[in-house]
């Protein structure tokens, strides 16, 4: 009896306290980010312009593992501030995990902590840091890009330096097959594995927001309406383009017809926003510059709504 | 208020012989078992005496009291305290025998010398026996306090004397039904909890859960709200200070049975009622319902209390009280066939056992003399494990020097060892893990607090209690010294009215934004987070026993560490920028306790807090203009029933950044209806048994965050209560 009391006092100690962390080894999943040709050299458009960037600096980060057969280990919500022109193989996070997973990863707002890689300083987090009221009519907490380069096309040069104020969630991207596994991985304990987000550039001038559709840059030069060869947003605002097109070329890049933006919930669609170029630069083509290198496409989604 | 129940001191004399010529030789008059204590009565002023006829049966037990003289609110305190206690029962021939006996109860103002020779009743009792209850003379102002009784029929705490906290005026909600709130401004993080004076990290279980102690061992709770007294140190928004129920020989017990967890506590006397033990506890078995609506949570809460008193002479009792909590919450993942992880959300613990002796001293006044150990740990998402082992002494001393005059003194001396498990499973080059190792690095703190001050009656209508606490904080080669005065003064111009004033100096070690056990950070290098806190108010007695007060009051915190204020990302290895804090309001009462067939109160706050950070001004972002709580309980005999209506201001809804103090965006008002039916049976002569239909938020309303409606937090619960 006394021998059955101390077992069930026992008992009750060993489950009075908050356990250790005794669960199995996770696998490891090293997170990079490679730069890329044509964000270094430079590339040519389908309508004959030649781009390069002097800064694309841009802050990645928020990495996350989810599915139902997946165990995050705990999430990586840190940030870094990349020049794609000078990235080179660098970390964007190493996070932990166990099972089949999707890999998540955003392009947010930096925070004041956020890691600064080779070629960012301190003066272009505070850039990015900096709040405003912008052209796309609201008030924004900063911005998740800074692009500047030019474009050149015979004896024109256009210029441009962009203050992207929208943040991504890249999420839904498509294998080359159309299967939408382009950013899924397998975590085995205690086994490291790699996956790289790559930089595709191009995709800023791409026409409509399919990977068939053409990339131009004459629309945006077009949009300079002062002739001062600098292209601002303001101006890029002023080019209205036919949203419904946006919206189906986005739809077609789907497999199997699935509708991506049928959601009453979607930003893109409540409430409408201005349909321009500058919408169209903002919101959808900048969150397609950095994808995953294994994804054809990938569709981010915004974290924040559009404020008008 | 509390100040006053932790302050009395109750002087007991048993007559040598009967007093009366109606006693028959052969019968020996009954003894109580243990020196009573009676509380001064709320709201109460001066002297008072009350004449008790009681009525003890053979086997030493109380079984009626009446009022023979005596007025309000003494009479009512006297025999309610009276119908608690015990005696050795009358004797004829050596055997025991119903008896009546007269009992006096002198109420007395601290520093009035109490009666040398109690004076003789002429009567038909048989037996005597004079209690003087020796109170505060005032009521110290920017209190608010809750006797059990009174939370027991409050709508939506559940009979949880801690949940009524959140009603009192100056408290600011950050979420409906949750249990964490401002207090004029100041985050939870600088809400100091007490129970008995002993230091505790939080109040309540895991997420919207219970309190941590059983309701039953509760007497009372207070909220000073700021300029409080000075033995309350290093918490620089406001204390709340829980007292447990004086030991009681009398074996009796407590009991409730709801959906999700059991409790119990039972109390008996030994070694002839010199003795006590106590023991209680709640166990949750949320698992069962749970299971039906989400099987791969897993949510555990549990608490224990456990007392021994002895009284080793008839002024010195030995006290030996352990409490402890514990709350986990889990999410269980499959992987596949063969593997299950399961990841801690959210997981806390802590432990108290507290040694004390209690001294009444020769003239009044009283010493009190403990030494506390603790254990505390957290363990917060899936990675970090924090915990804290603790040491501490307190001393407090308190003696009338003149009938006008008393002065009272004590210190503390605390040890805090902190530690962290090495974070396994992270990124290395992570800001957030390195800000974490660097803030919650294993260290030991160290604070000695000194202080002492006065009560003085300057005539009988002002009353002035300065007081002075030095704190030294040590936190490995960082040191910072406080001096913090404090002040209060109560005025009586005419009956019925008290003019209440209060200001202080206040100084906090820095904190996290809501207290997580074993998680302080180590910043003290960066200064103290100190307040400059004061009040001004009048309470009005009107008939009908209503009590009206007003106060306005003012706060001003320098170089705080409020993470919600300023909407600093709350992860706990994030650097929260020093921020000024301002918080002015007007706080208005109005109640009868709930305890009279008719009760209810209205609790309205007007305020507004900022912060500032930098050159930044901004409102925080919990400000809420307008909160108001309204409760009205009815008692019917058998059934009691009551409804709680509170409506708030929605917050600065600050997405887009920093809001201008001029006109905010904010959320929607929120608003919540509770009710409470209880069917209460008698069993026996003492026992008893209810059933409770209770709820909070009865009408899941849902509350809107920073533009996004809330899921409802509305908590149903049935269940069962008894005691004997």
């Amino acid at each position: 009896m006394g021998h059955r009391w101390i077992n069930v006092l026992v008992a009750w100690l060993v489950t009075s306290c908050l356990p250790g962390d005794d669960r199995p080894p996770p696998g490891r999943l090293d997170l990079v980010l490679t730069s890329s040709d044509a964000m270094r050299d430079g590339f040519e458009t389908d309508d004959g312009w030649t781009i390069r960037f002097d800064r694309f600096v841009v802050t990645v980060g928020e990495v996350v593992l989810d599915g139902t057969g997946c165990v995050d280990y705990g999430f990586s919500s840190y940030h870094r501030i990349f020049d794609l022109t000078a990235a080179n193989g660098e970390r964007v996070a190493l996070v932990h995990g166990l099972g089949d997973c999707m890999l998540y990863f955003g392009v947010p707002f930096p925070e004041r902590d956020a890691v600064l890689t080779p070629g960012v300083t301190k003066a272009d987090q505070d850039l990015l840091l900096e709040p405003a009221v912008d052209i796309v009519r609201g008030d924004y907490l900063g911005a998740t890009m800074f692009i500047e380069g030019a474009a050149q096309r015979d004896a024109v040069t256009k210029r441009f330096a962009w203050l992207i104020r929208k943040d991504f969630r890249v999420s839904t991207c498509f294998a080359p097959d159309g299967g939408l596994d382009a950013n899924e991985v397998r975590l085995v304990g205690d086994e490291e594995v790699r996956r790289a987000l790559e930089v595709r550039p191009q995709e800023l001038f791409r026409v409509l927001p399919n990977h068939g559709e053409r990339i131009e840059f004459s629309r945006f030069a077009a949009a300079d309406r002062n002739e001062d060869g600098r292209i601002t947003l303001a101006e890029l605002d002023e080019v209205m383009v036919a949203w419904d097109a946006v919206l189906e070329a986005m739809d077609a890049a789907l497999p199997g017809g699935v509708r991506s933006f049928s959601d009453d919930d979607d930003p893109l669609l409540r409430p409408a926003p201005r349909e321009s170029l500058a919408t169209l630069l903002h919101a959808i083509n900048a969150g397609r510059v950095v994808v995953f290198s294994t994804a054809e496409q990938c569709d981010p989604g915004l974290y924040h709504d559009f404020p008008f | 208020m509390l100040i006053r129940w932790l302050a009395f001191v109750v002087v007991v004399t048993v007559l040598p012989r009967p007093l009366w010529a109606e006693v028959p030789e052969d019968v020996t008059p009954p003894r109580l078992l243990v020196a009573p204590r009676v509380p001064y009565p709320q709201h109460a002023t001066g002297r008072a005496e009350v004449l008790l006829v009681m009525t003890i049966d053979d086997r030493g037990e109380v079984v009626s009291v009446d009022v023979e003289r005596g007025s309000e609110p003494f009479a009512a305190t006297a025999a309610t305290a009276a119908r608690g206690w015990r005696f050795v029962p009358a004797l004829r021939n050596g055997r025991p025998i119903r008896s009546r006996i007269l009992h006096r109860v002198e109420f007395a103002p601290l520093g009035a010398t109490p009666p040398e020779t109690p004076t003789v009743e002429e009567g038909e009792a048989h037996g005597v026996v004079d209690v003087t209850v020796e109170g505060e003379l005032q009521l110290p102002p920017s209190v608010t306090s809750l006797e059990r009784e009174e939370v027991r029929r409050l709508p939506g705490a559940f009979g949880d004397p801690f949940r009524a906290i959140e009603s009192m005026p100056g408290v600011t909600p950050i979420t409906s039904g949750l249990p964490f709130f401002f207090v004029r401004g100041a985050p939870p993080g600088n809400i100091g909890y007490f129970i008995d004076g002993v230091r505790v990290p939080y109040l309540f279980h895991v997420g919207a859960g219970p309190a941590v102690i059983h309701p039953a061992f509760v007497d009372r709770v207070a909220l000073y709200s700021g300029g409080y007294p000075a033995r309350f140190g290093r918490y620089s928004g406001a204390v709340v200070s829980a007292t447990t129920k004086n030991p009681d020989p009398t074996w009796h017990g407590e009991g409730n049975l709801r959906l999700v967890d059991a409790g119990a506590l039972v109390e008996g006397g030994f070694a002839d009622g010199r003795g006590t033990a106590l023991i209680g506890g709640r166990y949750a078995y949320t698992g069962l319902l749970l299971s039906l609506l989400s099987p791969t949570a897993t949510v555990r809460y549990r608490d224990y209390q456990a007392r021994i008193s002895y009284d080793v002479t008839d002024r010195e009792r030995l006290s030996l009280v352990s409490f402890g909590s514990y709350d986990y919450l889990s999410e269980t993942r499959r992987v596949d066939d063969a593997t299950e992880v399961e990841n801690v959300i959210f997981g806390t613990e802590f432990y108290r056992v507290d040694a004390r002796l209690e001294s009444r001293l020769r003239g009044g006044g009283n010493l009190l003399a403990a030494i506390t150990w603790g254990y505390d740990r957290s363990r917060v998402l899936q990675l970090r494990n924090g915990d804290g082992h603790m040491v501490s002494s307190r001393l407090r001393f308190r003696r009338p020097v003149t009938e006008d005059l008393s002065v009272n003194a004590g210190m503390n001396l605390q040890l805090d060892r902190l530690g962290v498990d090495p974070l396994k499973h992270v990124d290395p080059e992570d800001p957030t893990v390195i800000t974490f190792a660097g803030l919650f690095p294993p260290r030991t703190d160290a604070g000695l607090g000194l202080w002492a001050g006065l009560s003085w009656a300057v005539s009988r209508r002002l009353e002035v209690s300065p007081e002075l606490r030095m704190d030294g904080f040590f936190d490995g080669d960082a040191r910072a010294l406080a001096v913090d005065p404090r002040l209060r003064v109560v005025a009586r111009p005419v009956e019925g009215l008290r003019l209440l004033h209060a200001v202080g100096v206040a100084s906090q070690p820095p904190s996290f934004a809501v207290p997580a056990p074993g998680l302080a950070p180590a910043d003290l290098e960066d200064g103290v987070q100190r307040a400059v806190q004061a009040s001004a108010g009048v309470e009005l007695s009107l008939p009908e026993k209503l009590q009206v007060s007003a106060t306005g009051f003012v706060a001003t915190q320098l170089d705080m560490t409020d993470a919600i204020g300023i909407q600093q990302d709350l992860d706990a290895g994030t650097v929260v920028p020093r921020s000024m804090g301002s918080s002015k309001g007007l706080e208005v009462h109005v109640r009868r306790a709930l305890t009279e067939r008719l009760g209810g109160f209205i609790s309205y706050t007007l305020s507004r807090t900022s912060r500032r950070l930098g050159r930044r001004r901004f409102l925080a972002a919990t400000d809420r203009p307008h909160v108001l709580h309204s409760a009205l309980t009815y008692d019917l005999g058998r059934w009691r029933t009551g409804m709680r209506f509170t409506l708030f201001s929605g917050a600065p809804n600050a997405d887009r950044g920093d809001v201008a103090p001029g006109r905010p965006a904010r959320d929607p008002a929120f608003y919540r209806l509770d009710f409470r039916v209880e069917k209460r049976w008698s069993l026996g002569g003492t026992g008893w048994l209810s059933l409770v239909i209770e709820a909070l938020n009865a009408t899941f309303n849902r509350e809107v965050v920073r533009g996004q409606p809330n899921a409802p937090i509305a908590i149903p619960s049935i269940g069962l209560e008894g005691g004997f």
